[in-house]
């Protein structure tokens, strides 16, 4: 659920706006910058920030279940061009799978006759999700003519991650789905992992980081490289490359593939080959 | 709260386990404050080393700042590190 912050020249002032593109229901505080810009103001909306300084803005962006919050970095721009605007991405804490799960509910030949209309209610509680469905019942509903079925399926085109039963009250329905189908949020993760934390942690240097980057890399005997750094991506590689996995060639150790978030898993996966052992650049 | 100081060690012994010598291989400040989301998790679950020989290899991500980047964010990094020698404690790898 993206939400959009435009900074927008106002005469002698900037001002920041936001614009949220599903829900009116939130609100958007200025909590802290670095560096603090002159005359800004801690929160409002529109905030005026009064001849807007490049740097980092602390945004925290806030609904009635939550809030999340993000550094936005703003930069000044010298000549007219389009707005510089920034994407507070708010997603929900349970991120879906997009796995299909069916589910059969089975009927009694002494049930009752029943027609189902649709869901009245889905609920999340824990690991738990619970499906009402609008149901009506009475003779009518199963004329002889009719034959009479004895179960029907349940098509959960998506389910939170972490659920691992199913409940559906009025059929007697407590489904606890495998681990191979219970869902997971992210391909090659074992069940019970949350979802993959894919905020891009950027791109504000804090107070007194510059300094410690003097001591990086300290290891004397050891080879060690910054991927993106190393293929020339340091100014456009914007992802947050967590959770890494390497591959060595066994047979020729120089020969190496690194996995890391540092795009889509889709069909297209990104990874860092190198032919030969990486070098720093 | 602040960013965290973080520190990507690498540890060996050379006594079968009795002792080890640790060795830092990068610090960092964490790029982001900790913030509300259960899920949060800058480094994500894991990372992952492997051998091949008297060498170690290694993936694990840290703050590109420390590689010399203008901006603050988790880089994928890469280390090749020589296994201690198991009776004198030396470098063997390579």
């Amino acid at each position: 659920m993206p939400v959009t912050v435009l900074v927008r020249p106002d005469g002698d002032q900037t001002c920041l706006l936001w614009r949220v593109s599903t829900r009116n229901d939130f609100s958007i505080t200025l909590v802290g910058s670095y560096p603090p810009p002159g005359g800004c103001s801690p929160e409002g909306q529109p905030v005026a920030l009064g001849g807007l300084a490049a740097g980092c803005y602390h945004l925290e962006a806030r609904r009635p279940d939550g809030a999340v919050s993000s550094e936005v970095y703003f930069t000044v721009l010298s000549s007219p061009g389009p707005l510089p605007t920034e994407e507070i991405e708010i997603r929900p804490a349970r991120p879906t799978t997009v796995d299909p799960i069916d589910v059969v509910l089975s009927v009694q030949d002494s049930a009752p006759c029943f027609a189902i209309w649709g869901v009245h209610d889905v609920a999340i509680v824990g690991d738990t999700v619970t499906i009402a469905l609008n149901t009506s019942t009475g003779p009518s509903l199963c004329p002889p003519s009719v034959p009479r079925q004895h179960g029907f399926l349940l098509h959960l085109p998506s389910l939170a991650a972490g659920i691992t039963t199913v409940v559906v009250p009025g059929f007697g329905l407590q489904r606890h789905l495998s681990p191979a189908l219970a869902p997971i949020a992210w391909a090659g993760e074992p069940p019970g992992e949350g979802g993959p934390d894919l905020t891009r942690y950027e791109p504000c240097l804090v107070r007194g980081e510059a300094q410690l980057s003097t001591r990086r890399l300290a290891a004397s005997d050891a080879t060690i490289v910054d991927l993106v750094v190393s293929a020339g991506l340091a100014a456009t590689d914007h992802e947050s490359d967590s959770e890494t996995s390497i591959a060595v060639d066994p047979q020729d150790p120089d020969r190496i593939s690194i996995s890391a978030f540092s795009g889509g898993w889709g069909t297209r996966t990104p990874l860092w080959n190198s032919p030969r052992a990486p070098t720093a650049a | 709260m602040g960013h965290a100081d973080t520190a990507v060690e690498f540890a060996q012994s050379t006594d079968r386990r009795v002792t080890f010598v640790d060795q830092q291989l990068v610090t960092f400040l964490s790029p982001s404050r900790n913030n509300p989301h259960p899920t949060q998790r800058v480094l994500g679950d894991y990372q992952q080393m492997k051998a091949v020989g008297n060498v170690f290899y290694a993936a694990f991500p840290a703050n590109g700042a420390a590689a010399g980047r203008a901006t603050s964010g988790i880089d994928p990094f890469f280390a090749k590190l020589p296994a201690k020698n198991l009776d004198r404690g030396g470098p063997t790898g390579y």
